[in-house]
């Protein structure tokens, strides 16, 4: 029995680069209020 | 932002992020001495300092605050010193802490305590009963939004006209 070639092909998908969990730059910002009691 | 005395026994301060907070070393917000949990209310005429303790309301860790005896505070202007940081590390300061890093981003908060009752409205200002009185920035609306976002519990206390 011949013997059959073959040739799979398949597709790698590019790996996604690793980012970290946020690319949050920005410090917080911070309001106030005050009020009696 | 001035607050009048009138007759309350207790001053209030509540203080949100525009985003979640997240952990220094056991706690959310740490005084100008690094003290956790704090922060420090600083009477500027005579450097006085005075160490607020401050707990998170509900749980998204953007909303915290905390009250001091009014009775201990004299007349006259603060700042709010104290650091915090998002989950991810960008630090802010209000105002100054002994030991900075350097790279924070500074906010100036701060308030004046003054006698007797509020008593004004005018056009373009904020005054929530209960003695507050200040200015809203429309040009800001991290500031707008982060102002009004208050729990129920404070929505009872606070009427808010513009």
């Amino acid at each position: 029995m011949r013997s059959r070639l073959i040739i799979a092909r398949f597709t790698v998908s590019r790996r996604r680069r690793f980012r970290p969990a946020s690319s949050d730059t920005t410090p917080p910002t911070l309001v106030m209020a005050v009020y009696g009691g | 932002m001035i607050f009048y005395r009138g007759n309350y026994t207790q001053l209030w301060l509540v203080l949100t992020s525009d985003e979640p907070l997240g952990i220094l070393d056991t706690d959310y917000l740490e005084d100008y001495f690094g003290a956790d949990g704090f922060v420090t209310l600083r009477h500027l005429p005579t450097g006085n300092t005075y160490q607020m303790p401050m707990v998170a309301v509900g749980t998204g860790n953007t909303m915290f605050r905390g009250f001091y005896n009014l009775n201990l505070l004299p007349d006259g202007l603060f700042q709010i010193e104290a650091r915090v940081r998002d989950p991810v590390g960008n630090y802010t300061i209000l105002n100054q802490v002994l030991n900075p890093f350097g790279n924070e981003r500074v906010l100036a908060l701060g308030f004046e305590i003054r006698p007797g009752e509020a008593v004004s409205l005018f056009a373009g200002s904020l005054l929530v009963m209960g003695g507050f009185e200040g200015h809203l920035n429309w040009d800001n609306p991290a500031y707008f939004a982060g102002l009004l976002r208050v729990d129920d519990e404070l929505e009872g206390r606070l009427s808010v006209f513009v």
